[in-house]
């Protein structure tokens, strides 16, 4: 491989191609379009094109003629509820998702869900969503899902719950008789209420039957870490927003953790630098979520599904937010010299890793022996750390780490706090609570966790499968859960489903574990069906669905009330009995409409960790040695494979490696070149005699002699979309090392794969995108962020310039500073504009349509900085790598470039400053995009929308047009949610739209409250206001484009003790 | 063989000349033609289908004199105008003809919510129209402004053309249209003697700071 020769010394990169000006990237950059962008594809020659041509301009002229019927169906039957059709309504549920509850509420237009946002009201989201929460709503609309109940393995035909329940009855009398001998449940971890009641009744009626829960992607090693610290499995929460020095543990708590959308708020609120008064400014936004909805009237009991559920009323939240007035903030007083610091240290280059102000590389199996020399350090003196800080032992640089950040911490006693990552070991899970004790403060809090004991679920579905081998299960009742995909490799799990007589099995797919059971029951999706859930704090939440089942699928809870015998039916009734105990009447009817119950949240316990425990889990640890480490890891797309067949996150682009539909052998470059391996290659990774050939894609900055594998791809059976779409991790993990081992060995099969990875489309090649500082300087001289470009002097060469003083102007704020790059907004915004997939073959041409590209730079760390042992860190450096992310979309210039070159005038501005897209006028010359210097214009080179299913129609969005091949598509801010507001403010009497009132998709989603939206030409707004601070630019500001857009520069905040050797 | 032979005769220039004009001639009519089939005043306005229950608008809104947002009771609540739910005319019809042939549709969909009246949409905006209903009504456009004076249609017809040239017409001059919000269901209103639309247009138009998308695209397309 070339070596890398860095032209100046803090340079921002993406790709290594980039970075080495390699022939392929010159190439990929330099044409005007990407190489097969603009081509016709080779399927249809240029005759054939015309000959099509012709009979289509034929066919046009005929059909023409005719004008289409269109029919419109008012409502029948005799009504109860007053609904207007037409008007949006907004329910309050829970999406329940790696054994907690995350707060949604949930757009529903004309009865159809349409749109996930954030419940404000809920402590896991307070607003904000995950991702995956975003992408959830794709799965209800599958065509590929479930539809029908099946008996037999290779049976076609449909049957339906009826004929489950009469068919299955004499098997549950048995088994009743039998005292529930040889039944067992398999489930996932689940916080509801109602589940939990069934289980208990389930105990009653089968006393001898067993529940499992097992995880693929589990929270086991934290809680057994709790037991081993406090003798129950409790959860810890951290209070990132009271954390002044944060260590991370191979911990991606700001990424792909279950809890990070409320971890990323949290932290956040430490990152801005900036004053309180500014901070308030940027949290105007809560609340705002759903301003477009119509006050409904009350609803009334209709058909059971829609039984009494309760819009939310959204007019008193958004009266609130126009409320909130803050301070005004003057130039400059943004500046504050106190923001939190983050030490990441980690194998894998993670989210968390790239928001760190300091990253150390180091191997997953040796994070247990950097926090032993530390707690050491730290005066702990548990039995059992000798042994395991030999694990870094000649690598200068960790102990370096282990002096500086013992000071660091001990310094900030009382906000310093240590977190570990969820595949990390148990017994480092009990030393960090150990440490917390004594340094935390009031930042790690403790509540009790949904179970009382602590049981491993790793243990339990072993042992479920040694019984299934040994023929001790006769029933085996199999809820949501993929076992044959997922479970370990060593337990064989589909051999040993064989031997059990009756598997049942309740799935939203005919999945790999659907298939091998004798029963298939097609489960209802989480919008369609009743439930409950708790937060990770405890807070309880009722699930209430939007739609009735699409395909009268059941839940999980009717699933078990009628295997059980249960006196209620069906979810509802189930869910209201349970309720009974805390909620009814009025209360009830308040739990649904708020979307939580007040005060219903874990107490909080004063734990103390037991130091003797814990120094036994410590000594009774084994220390893994070996050359090269294999690290599963939780893929940011896929989770554990549930998403495999959901087109919106195969085409996410990963957050670090800009890979989109596979996985690949992520490694670092001087592992690649120590295996003689290339990006593409495919290696055969052989572990214990298992094997599993995969491609390199190399991860500056990944550890040394380490390997990362994402689990979720290689399903055969997910459906249309995921059915082998890149390898299945799982044929390599067994119980033993479910999180990363060693002796994994790497050889190259030289075969190549091509990979397709965004990394280098819409290059905006070496300008000056993102601008950086450190604290210190940024606090030293305010303008070092506006000088780090030249500013021309600019002058109009058009003799009437628009005016754009009145009225309203929108504009943007993104800071740098916060986004962490989760993609939540990328998504948000695929789901709000009806942006369609392209898959994998279309996005290697460069044909993606995602309106909002995360851009992820590379750099290292600048030349003021100095390193252990005289390396010079500025220079391409492994041991020193820093990523930037920064979200790019139409930056609505007021001096388009595009404007001015379109022949049709599809594209104008109008006099809010937006720039607007006229679709049906459009006619795909494509000028526009080349010439929009920021390369976030995106044209529809293929039908994307044509083969579209019916159900998947109805989750699109019926306020955006949906378009068609050869238009040209970009951001409109949301102009749809705009026009909504301005007429909702028109009907109200012409009144002024409040800040806060208008919130495009992007910026409600974002957990980081990073995008900022509002009126430029009000002074008092969040988005004037911030784009006042000193630390406010725009980009390409040479160009004279003006951008509405301007983005607030990322700090750093390092520690000098580790900068300066 | 002397030249003048091969050479064309001189007449050839005119025939020319003529064949151009002609061509030109029967492109444009061709063109003109083209244009005149495909205008919206030419596809669009007359449609008049016929629609599964002979609904006369005649009968109730022009001689019985019902308001029009009795049936479409969304028009100032939402962007779209319902179409009225049997169970809306079942108000009346449960005692008012309540044998009659021809509203047996409308009985069968009260009685059952599975079986809807399936109406034939007549007025039609492209999809990547977003018209308003509760913009215009509530700013003081009166249904007649798009509708005509469906008051007196036995069957309901276009009468406008729905065309963008027709609408961005009263988007630069609604002075043209508005009226008082308290007439707009009115479909025979005019101006009070001694008063011109203009004048009242003009009124509503400053008195409310009515400024209609004229030259801002997504006000319409987004």
């Amino acid at each position: 491989m070339k070596p890398v020769e860095q032209k100046t010394d803090k340079m921002y990169w993406r790709s290594l191609d980039q970075l080495q000006e390699t022939p392929e990237f010159r190439q990929f950059v330099e044409r005007e379009f990407p190489e097969g962008a603009s081509e016709m594809t080779s399927e249809v020659d240029r005759r054939k094109f015309l000959l099509l041509m012709a009979a289509g301009i034929g066919m046009a002229g005929l059909t023409a003629c005719r004008r289409p019927i269109e029919k419109i169906i008012p409502a029948a039957g005799k009504l109860t509820e007053q609904l207007v059709p037409g008007s949006v309504q907004h329910y309050a549920t829970i999406f329940n998702f790696g054994g907690q509850a995350q707060g949604l509420l949930v757009k529903s237009n004309d009865g159809r869900p349409t749109k996930i946002e954030g419940n404000p009201n809920h402590p896991s989201s307070l607003g904000a969503t995950s991702g995956f929460a975003q992408a959830s709503i794709l799965d209800m609309y599958d065509p590929d899902r479930s539809k029908y109940v099946r008996h037999g393995k290779e049976s076609k035909d449909n049957k339906n719950w009826e004929d489950f329940i009469k068919a299955t009855e004499p098997l549950m009398t048995e088994l009743k008789t039998a005292q529930g001998a040889g039944l067992r449940f398999l489930a996932e971890s689940n916080s509801s209420p109602s589940q939990r009641e069934l289980r208990d009744h389930l105990a009653k009626t089968f006393p001898q039957s067993k529940w499992i829960t097992y995880d693929a992607v589990s929270h086991e090693n934290a809680l057994a870490g709790a037991n081993f610290a406090f003798g129950q499995p409790a959860h810890a929460h951290y209070a990132f927003d009271k954390a002044d020095v944060i260590l991370s543990l191979d911990s991606d708590f700001l990424g792909c953790d279950t809890g990070s959308t409320l971890n990323v708020k949290n932290f956040s609120k430490k990152r801005r630098a900036s004053g309180t008064d500014v901070d308030a400014v940027a949290h105007g936004g809560h609340g705002a979520a759903a301003t477009h909805g119509e006050k409904s009237a009350e609803p009334k009991a209709e058909a059971e599904h829609k039984t009494e559920s309760k819009p939310v009323e959204h007019k008193a939240e958004a009266a609130k937010t126009g409320e909130h007035k803050a301070a005004a903030a003057e130039p400059g007083s943004d500046i504050n010299n106190k923001m939190n610091r983050l030490y990441a240290v980690e194998s894998n280059f993670t989210l968390t890793g790239a928001m760190a102000d300091h990253r150390l590389r180091l191997q997953s199996h040796k994070i247990g022996g950097f926090l032993a020399a530390l707690a050491q350090k730290l005066g702990v003196t548990t039995a059992g750390l000798d042994k395991h800080k030999v694990a870094i032992n000649g690598y200068e640089l960790a102990a370096k780490w282990v002096d500086v950040v013992a000071k660091d911490l001990t310094a900030n006693k009382g906000k310093a706090v240590i977190v570990v990552g969820d595949r990390q070991p148990a017994h480092v899970h009990a030393l960090a609570h150990l440490i917390n004790a004594s340094l935390a403060g009031e930042v790690v809090r403790y509540t009790r966790g949904f179970e009382d004991k602590f049981e491993s679920g790793t243990a339990a579905i072993k042992e479920l499968a040694t019984d299934m081998e040994a023929g001790k299960v006769t029933t085996l009742v199999i809820l949501g859960v993929n076992p044959v995909y997922n479970a370990p490799a060593d337990l064989k799990f589909r051999e040993a489903l064989k031997k059990v007589k009756n598997s049942i099995h309740l799935g939203l797919y005919e999945d790999e574990t659907a298939i091998e059971c004798e029963w298939h029951v097609n489960e209802a999706h989480y919008l369609e069906s009743w439930g409950d859930g708790r937060a990770y704090d405890g807070t309880a939440s009722i699930q209430q669905p939007l739609v009735a089942p699409l395909y009268n699928g059941k839940s999980a809870i009717e699933v078990l009330a009628a295997i059980s015998g249960y006196p209620q039916t069906s979810g509802y009734e189930i869910v209201k009995t349970v309720w009974a105990k805390s909620a009814t009447g009025k209360a009830w009817d308040k739990v649904i409409h708020d979307g939580v119950q007040a005060n219903s949240g874990f107490a909080e316990l004063k734990l103390a960790a037991n130091a003797g425990t814990i120094g036994t889990a410590i000594e009774a640890a084994p220390v893994s040695t070996g050359e090269i480490e294999l690290n599963f890891v939780s893929d940011a797309s896929m989770y554990d494979g549930r998403f495999a067949n959901n087109g919106w996150m195969q085409e996410v682009p990963d957050p670090m490696s800009k890979l989109v539909w596979d996985n690949a052998a992520l490694m670092s470059k001087d592992t690649a070149e120590k295996l003689k391996v290339k990006n593409e290659d495919v290696v055969k990774l052989t572990l214990d005699g298992r094997e599993l050939n995969l491609p390199v894609w190399i991860m500056p900055g990944h550890a040394q002699d380490s390997v990362s594998v994402a689990l979720g791809y290689g399903r055969t059976k997910a459906g249309r979309i995921g059915n082998n779409v890149g390898g299945n991790a799982y044929l390599l993990r067994t119980s033993s090392a479910l999180d990363f081992t060693t002796g994994v060995k790497v050889s190259n099969t030289s075969d190549t794969y091509k990979l397709a990875s965004t990394n280098d489309h819409w290059s905006m090649e070496d300008r000056e995108l993102v601008r950086e500082a450190t604290l210190e300087e940024f606090v030293k001289t305010p303008e070092v962020i506006k000088e780090k470009v030249h500013e021309l002097e600019l002058i109009n060469i058009y003799p009437n310039p628009q005016n754009y003083s009145a009225g309203n102007q929108w504009g943007m704020a993104i800071d740098l500073n916060t986004c962490v790059g989760c993609n939540a907004c990328v998504l948000a915004c695929q789901s709000e504009n009806n942006i369609p997939i392209v898959g994998k073959e279309q996005v290697l041409k460069g044909r993606e349509m995602h309106w909002i590209r995360m851009d992820r730079y590379f750099t290292n760390v600048p030349k003021t900085e100095f390193a252990v042992g005289g390396a010079k860190p500025w220079v391409f450096n492994e041991d020193y790598m820093q990523a930037v992310q920064q979200p790019m979309t139409c930056q609505q210039c007021e001096n388009a470039p595009c404007e001015e070159v379109c022949p049709v005038a599809a594209t104008v501005h109008n006099e809010e400053g937006l720039n607007t897209m006229a679709y049906n006028r459009c006619v795909g010359t494509r000028y526009c995009s080349n010439n929009c210097p920021f390369k976030v214009r995106r044209f529809n080179y293929l039908n994307f929308h044509k083969d579209i299913t019916d159900s998947e129609k109805m989750g699109q969005n019926p306020d955006v047009t949906v378009r068609m091949r050869g238009v040209m598509e970009k951001c409109t801010y949301c102009v749809q949610r705009i026009q909504t507001v301005k007429i909702q403010a028109k009907v109200e009497g012409h009144r002024p739209i409040k800040d806060g009132e208008i919130t495009p998709a992007c910026a409600q989603v974002c957990p980081a409250d990073s995008i900022i939206f509002g009126n430029i030409n009000d002074p008092e707004s969040r988005v004037a206001k911030l784009k006042k601070q000193a630390r406010d630019y725009q980009l390409l500001t040479e160009l004279n484009v003006k951008p509405r857009t301007s983005y607030l520069a990322r700090f750093r905040n390092p520690n000098k003790e580790l900068v300066q050797a | 063989m002397k030249a003048e032979k091969l050479a064309f005769p001189k007449w050839i220039n005119n025939a020319i000349r003529l064949g151009l004009v002609g061509a030109a001639l029967t492109a444009g009519t061709m063109v003109a033609i083209g244009k005149y089939l495909t205008l919206p005043e030419t596809l669009d306005v007359g449609y008049q289908p016929t629609q599964p229950v002979p609904y006369s608008h005649k009968l109730h809104a022009g001689e019985m004199g019902m308001d029009c947002r009795f049936c479409h009771s969304t028009v100032d609540k939402a962007d779209f105008a319902a179409v009225p739910p049997a169970q809306t005319c079942m108000t009346c019809h449960t005692a008012i003809k309540k044998d009659s042939e021809k509203l047996a549709p409308i009985r069968q969909a009260f009685g059952d919510a599975s079986k809807p009246v399936e109406w034939i949409k007549v007025h039609k905006l492209p999809d990547f129209v977003y018209f308003s209903h509760k913009a215009h009504v509530t700013g003081g456009i009166s249904c007649v402004s798009c509708h005509g004076r469906v008051d007196q249609m036995e069957v309901v017809q276009q009468q406008k053309p729905l065309g963008m040239a027709w609408c961005i017409e009263c988007h630069r001059n609604p002075e043209n249209h508005l009226r008082d919000k308290e007439f707009v269901t009115k479909l025979d209103w005019t101006p009070p003697a001694g008063t011109t639309q203009q004048e009242i247009g003009m009124k509503i138009k400053t008195d409310n700071k009515i400024h209609p998308p004229v030259e801002n695209c997504a006000g319409c397309h987004r």
